[in-house]
């Protein structure tokens, strides 16, 4: 992600918290209702960050409900699989981008 | 710690289970083959001597006795074989294996020898530790060790930073507090029956002054797990007035043995430990033995080098946090926190460097560390940290590589994070 001040996002979705161990931010830009940008941040383990980075590769180009649609199977999935101890962190993945689309769509109908 | 000359460990194996064991496990053993494989080719005659000075065996198992020349077909290999006085040349015929050949109750020559390991193991670490033989026993492991001794006692009072063994212990009543630096506090008065406070922490090396806390509480027997603190700085039980102590084997590499040390051991019920490893118990006194004073080698070879990796990660990498009492410390522990960076995501990338580390991480364990919990109630504190534990044969080599690729690993790790 780099510096995030500088980034011009769209929508934001941060999940978990430093306290349980892995929070991830996720950075969207959007354009006509797809995902053209997708940067990210992750605290935490090494399965926390691979997570963010695969579903990052799996929702880039897709529609906002196409991307509501990948399931934590995929993204474990797409890393080739992930133990079980560390399934949670394909579900935190799916959340944060779930959060950062329901984010986008609740400013978007505010602004609208 | 001792110079003295000890009687050397001896032992016999029938030639089935040489193949078993890891050159490792069989330093100083004799080994005879037995009446199952073997017939004596008619040149190795050679007399068995219980208590030959010197025996060795190499690590592709064949054994040497320098003192007696055994002549041997390929002249490099020396063997030496067991003669029963009396009944000519003929190996051993070992007709118990309903008990094994290492069962130290036995009273045939098998049995005679294994009981002669333990009695010359017993001798080694009482001398190491300033105890008495009959005040040393073992146990299959620390945690085991551990948990059968305070059994014994209804209430127990552990310091928060025990070892899981201890600190879970269903007996454990009070818990004792420890200030940032882990240094047990112990003020308040104490209504158990038994205390249990390690010498020094396993994951951040403090060094505790049990001295001060057996003065403090001198009607209380005081119990302390050693395994962290032994060999690598000096211990003499005697002085730490302990009641009970254990240390594990496998912390120095010999897992499946533990020492258990007793003041009284009358005060110790009998545990059901069955038999014991006999090869690990060996080759845990020959590394004793070989290596009299083992602190003064941690003190001048690996003090030097931890303290060279800790001032070379400060130097380095920002932000960071040394768990741990500093000036009084074990010389080869270095825990330290990364902020911004967890400790599992650390411990992968070092390992995919080439180097092994700990982490408190929850990420690792399930839940972070107890110890550093204890310490300070910020959680990051122990999802960032790692445990750099060196040893004997940690080069300044293996130190500076480790600088190169850690702090490239922290600065990858830190622009990643959402902290």
């Amino acid at each position: 992600m780099g510096d995030e001040t500088k980034y011009k996002a769209d929508a934001v979705g941060t999940v978990g918290n430093k306290i349980c161990g892995d929070e991830m931010k996720v950075f969207l830009r959007i354009k006509d209702n797809k995902i053209t940008d997708f940067r990210w941040k992750t605290y935490g383990c090494a399965s926390a960050i691979a997570s963010t980075s695969a579903l990052s590769d799996l929702a880039l180009g897709k529609t906002l409900d196409e991307a509501l649609k990948i399931t934590p199977a995929q993204i474990a999935d797409s890393l080739g699989g992930l133990p079980k101890q560390k399934f949670h962190c394909s579900v935190l993945g799916s959340e944060a981008l779930a959060t950062a689309i329901k984010s986008y769509r609740s400013n978007y109908a505010n602004h609208k | 710690m001792s110079n003295k000359k000890q009687e050397p460990t001896t032992l016999i194996l029938s030639e089935p289970f040489k193949e078993n064991f890891p050159p490792r496990l069989i330093p100083n053993i004799l080994i005879s083959r037995n009446s199952l494989s073997r017939s004596l080719p008619p040149s190795s005659a050679a007399t068995y001597i219980p208590d030959a000075p010197d025996r060795f065996v190499t690590s592709d198992g064949s054994v040497g006795v320098p003192a007696y020349d055994v002549p041997d077909e390929d002249g490099d290999r020396r063997k030496e074989v067991s003669e029963i006085k009396g009944s000519g040349l003929h190996s051993r015929v070992f007709l118990d294996h309903a008990a094994g050949p290492l069962n130290p109750n036995a009273f045939h020559l098998e049995g005679r020898e294994a009981a002669k390991v333990i009695n010359q193991a017993k001798k080694t670490i009482a001398d190491y530790l300033n105890a008495t033989p009959s005040q040393i026993s073992f146990a299959p492991s620390a945690s085991l060790a551990n948990y059968f001794i305070l059994s014994s006692f209804p209430k127990v009072a552990a310091s928060a930073i025990e070892h899981s063994s201890i600190i879970n212990h269903p007996n454990v009543a009070e818990t004792l507090p420890v200030d940032p630096l882990g240094r047990v506090i112990f003020s308040a008065g104490i209504k158990s029956d038994i205390i249990s406070i390690s010498l020094a922490n396993h994951e951040v090396g403090t060094i505790q002054d049990l001295p001060a806390i057996k003065a403090a509480y001198p009607s209380i027997p005081l119990h302390s797990d050693l395994s962290a603190a032994f060999t690598k700085i000096p211990i003499n039980i005697r002085n730490l007035n302990l009641n009970f102590a254990t240390l594990s084997g496998a912390k120095l590499g010999f897992p499946g043995v533990a020492i258990i040390y007793a003041k009284s051991p009358k005060t110790l019920p009998k545990f059901p430990f069955g038999t014991p490893n006999i090869p690990a118990i060996a080759a845990l006194t020959d590394y004793l033995l070989k290596n009299p004073d083992l602190p003064t080698l941690y003190e001048s070879k690996v003090r030097p080098l931890r303290d060279y990796l800790k001032s070379g990660i400060t130097r380095m990498i920002k932000n960071t946090i040394i768990n741990g009492d500093e000036k009084n410390m074990l010389p080869n522990i270095l825990n330290i926190s990364f902020d911004r960076a967890e400790g599992e995501s650390i411990l992968l990338a070092l390992d995919e460097q080439g180097i092994a580390v700990a982490t408190g991480s929850a990420c690792t364990t399930g839940t972070p560390s107890h110890v550093l919990r204890a310490m300070n109630p910020d959680p990051t504190l122990s999802h960032n940290s790692i445990r750099f534990s060196l040893g004997l044969e940690t080069t300044k080599s293996d130190i500076s590589h480790v600088l190169k690729v850690l702090p490239p690993i922290i600065k990858k790790l830190r622009e990643l994070s959402t902290l």
